[in-house]
């Protein structure tokens, strides 16, 4: 395959029009921000010429550092230092067992079933520390793309639950990003391999981080991404290879393991020194002098790799499941591509090899395949390429269901059903005169309520007094493009519908981010006013250029002369708005434009889905069909 | 295309239970081409809503004639069969269906990965037969009998619904 290089089409918006859009990488150990510029895409650099920032926050009483100014404070403040939020994002205690997370922070009692972390700027949550380094991204990209960023693609693990994508989007929020969708780190890959070679077929894409674990498998058709099935484990990576290192150096010292907090860290850089170098070594030497561990010897890189090799086997064991998921055997895979840090080890490389029988792609570093292929997609979905074809079909990860009796889960929607979806289940009351019911939704693969994660709980109430199993209680799942899920339940045999909808949110509920919001800004020293004000002219403003444009290509077909006017009136109120200061005036006439152009969308919409299997786009889309058909006659 | 329109219609393809794999899959792109919500980012909440109700009823679409037992329910659907929550079925069928299930609590017991593998062949090889078995008896309008072979299809699928489960328990998923 080649190396991405796209060239713009000839229609090439005017570069002053460009969106500035960016795709960002926000990695466990490291975060990168990439974009598309003068139709090449690539990594955006700080000013000292480095591209990858390390995902580290140093929180002091007045300040707070990231990245490689971070690192220093690792060993000397351990838990004002933090290191890995993102694997702890959407996460409680409970959930966070055998990562040695007790050593590397110092935990204040969960909050809303999301840990928290005691700092020397008070207690902090993973989506606060991930947002500082949203932050940093956001003011690289705005620094070197010439203005604030108009719209990112921010990737997540494809395997993060909803959970994890809700607190990966609530970051995002603090940071004050517009966040154009949430795109599955394999998926990313494979935009950044497939888009120019134009590769069509099978293709696995094993993704292992500093501490997730991707593998999913696509199909390519003429600039289709379609995911036919995702797999893995959010909570392995090469942190944990990091920890078995360590371990091995505990045990050849004939340590307990019993060290100080600095101590610790300075051991678990050590450890990740060990095992990069045994990536290209067959021996490294260590010598440690810290406060609690003195020693010196080697570690050979087989004892390393009997360490790992129980991780290793895990995570081939995944891929063999999502190839049974998608019914598909491991010759008829077209493509392997590498992607991840941890798949520099030569033991993964090796596994991986064996596994598929072919040697995997690694043409792209794959440090950076994920953030370049997330600036591909934010070009396109910012509207920088009207014409591109490219369009990528993601699944669920992990299956959706409701606690019946018994603290037995039922499915509602399986694993590797395409997105968006929704889906409905029926349910009844089992007492006479039960007016309310406790709706329970979980996600995960196991029978068991206990096994699988609870997302969200909460009751049904209002239900007209009926006898037991006469009442229809309906509940609706809907999972959006970006995986996030959206619950309502109604009851339906009466008429009498009592609904509710939740957004299930883990840790912050929306006045939480909202006031994090409002504390980041004033840690940044920027004035909220002035923020609100820019952000409502962006809206006001992408909201004229994709009207403007859509009644250029459709108005004359699909719109009455009247129709026109009152559009072009709403146009010329939100222009005048745009031109003062008033955020509030600017937003009321962003959401009159909006609901006056509501038909025309709906219209634009209907024309779209028309046009897909008829004429033009059919002869292109199923062109062998056609001429199969044309000799026919 | 409009939220009236059947599976079928929105594919623009014949009522029938046999289709071509391939070409569903190239009009289900096609289709998700012109809907997906990714055609309409940033173009408001409400072109990005439609698009999501959208691309979610081709997905709809897409599930239901993709897989055999979800189309033949779905083909009897619209024709206005009604399918009965517990039907009564032929004796025998019956009573194969207690020994399947024996013989898959016999392979639980066992722990035989082997036998949970072939077991799940072997209910394949069923599945197929009494799918082609509907489709000849939809297209000859028999629709008694293809709503008995749904019926039919129904068990054999929650069987090997539940010989998957074994076969992922002994993997060790």
């Amino acid at each position: 395959m080649a190396l991405i290089q796209i060239t713009e089409p000839g229609q090439a918006l005017d570069p002053h029009q460009r969106k500035r859009a960016a795709g960002i990488d926000l990695g466990t150990t490291n975060s990168l921000i990439a974009s598309v510029r003068s139709g090449q895409v690539q990594v955006l650099k700080d000013l000292s010429g480095v591209s990858m920032l390390p995902s580290v926050v140093h929180y002091s009483g007045s300040d707070v550092t990231v990245g490689t100014e971070a690192l220093p404070f690792s060993a000397s403040e351990p838990f004002n230092t933090i290191a890995s939020a993102k694997r702890l994002l959407g996460r409680g205690r409970a959930d966070l067992d055998g990562i040695a997370a007790e050593q590397r922070y110092d935990f204040a009692p969960d909050d809303g079933g999301m840990v928290r972390l005691k700092t020397a700027a008070g207690v902090m949550s993973p989506v606060q520390v991930s947002a500082e380094i949203l932050k940093v991204l956001s003011d690289r990209g705005a620094a070197t793309l010439g203005g604030p960023l108009d719209g990112v693609v921010i990737t997540v693990p494809a395997y993060f639950d909803d959970a994890q994508r809700q607190a990966t989007r609530d970051a995002a929020a603090i940071a004050g990003l517009n966040v154009l969708r949430l795109l599955n780190e394999p998926t990313a890959a494979a935009v950044a391999y497939g888009l120019d070679s134009g590769d069509e077929g099978l293709v696995v894409i094993f993704d292992l981080g500093g501490g997730t674990f991707d593998v999913s498998l696509l199909r390519l058709s003429r600039g289709v991404f379609e995911v036919l099935a995702t797999g893995g484990n959010s909570g392995l990576g090469g942190d944990d290879f990091d920890e078995l290192v360590a371990k091995l150096v505990l045990e050849k010292a004939h340590s307990k393991g019993d060290l100080d907090a600095s101590s610790r860290r300075q051991l678990m850089t050590e450890a990740r020194r060990v095992k990069e170098l045994l990536s290209s070594q067959s021996e490294v030497d260590v010598t440690l002098a810290l406060s609690s561990l003195q020693w010196q010897g080697s570690i050979q890189l087989a004892e390393f790799e009997a360490k790992i090799a129980g991780l290793v086997e895990e995570t081939i064991k995944a891929a063999r499941r999502v190839l049974r998921d998608a019914e598909v055997t491991p010759t008829e895979i077209n493509q392997v591509v590498l992607v991840g840090g941890s798949t520099r080890v030569p033991l993964v490389r090796s596994a991986v090899e064996a596994f598929f029988g072919r040697a995997p792609l690694t043409e792209i570093d794959p440090d950076r395949v994920v953030a370049l292929g997330a600036a591909l997609q934010a070009d396109v979905l910012v509207g920088n390429k009207p014409d591109d074809e490219m369009l990528l079909l993601d699944v669920l990860p992990l299956s959706l269901g409701l606690e019946t009796m018994g603290g037995l889960v039922e499915k509602v929607i399986s694993r590797n059903t395409p997105i968006p979806v929704q889906r409905a289940q029926e349910f009844t009351t089992y007492k006479d005169g039960q007016t309310a019911m406790l709706i329970h939704v979980l996600q995960g693969e196991r029978e068991q309520v206990a096994d699988c994660r609870s997302l969200a709980q909460f009751e049904l109430r209002g239900i007209p007094p009926m006898v037991a199993g006469a009442a229809k209680i309906q509940v609706v799942f809907q999972v959006d493009a970006d995986g996030l899920l959206s619950v309502s339940a109604s009851e339906l045999a009466t008429g009498v519908s009592a609904a509710i909808t939740v957004k299930p949110s883990y840790g912050l509920s929306d006045t939480e981010v909202t006031d994090m919001l409002k504390a980041s800004f004033a840690y940044a020293k920027e004035d909220a006013a002035a923020r609100m004000l820019l952000e409502a002219r962006v809206d006001g403003q992408r909201l004229i250029d994709a009207l403007s444009a859509a009644m250029q290509q459709d108005g004359p077909a699909l719109l009455s002369p009247d129709e026109t006017q009152t559009l072009q009136l709403g146009i010329q109120a939100l222009e005048a708005a745009l031109a003062g200061d008033q955020v509030q005036l600017i937003s009321a006439e962003t959401q009159n434009l909006s609901q006056a152009s509501d038909d025309f969308a709906a219209k634009r919409m209907d024309q779209e889905v028309r046009k897909a299997l008829t004429g033009q786009s059919l002869d292109g889309v199923l062109g062998q069909n056609q001429v199969t058909a044309d000799e026919a006659h | 295309m409009n939220f009236s329109q059947n599976f079928f219609e929105i594919f623009q393809i014949d009522v029938a239970f046999d289709l071509d794999g391939p070409d569903l899959s190239a009009r289900y792109q096609a289709l998700q081409r012109r809907v997906h919500p990714d055609r309409y980012a940033g173009q408001g909440d409400q072109a990005e809503r439609l698009a999501t109700q959208w691309a979610t009823q081709v997905n709809e679409a897409y599930a239901t004639l993709s897989e055999p037992l979800a189309r033949a329910s779905y083909l009897l659907d619209l024709q206005g069969v009604v399918l009965a929550q517990n039907p009564t079925l032929d004796p025998a069928f019956l009573f194969e269906q207690i020994e399947l299930r024996e013989s898959l609590d016999e392979i639980r017991q066992s722990g035989s990965l082997t036998r949970a593998e072939a077991f799940i062949q072997a209910l394949a090889e069923k599945q197929n037969a009494e799918a082609q078995a509907f489709n000849d008896y939809f297209k000859a309008s028999a629709l008694s009998e293809a709503t008995i072979c749904v019926y039919r299809m129904q068990f054999l699928s929650k069987l090997s619904q539940g010989a998957k489960a074994l076969e992922e328990e002994l993997l060790g998923y």
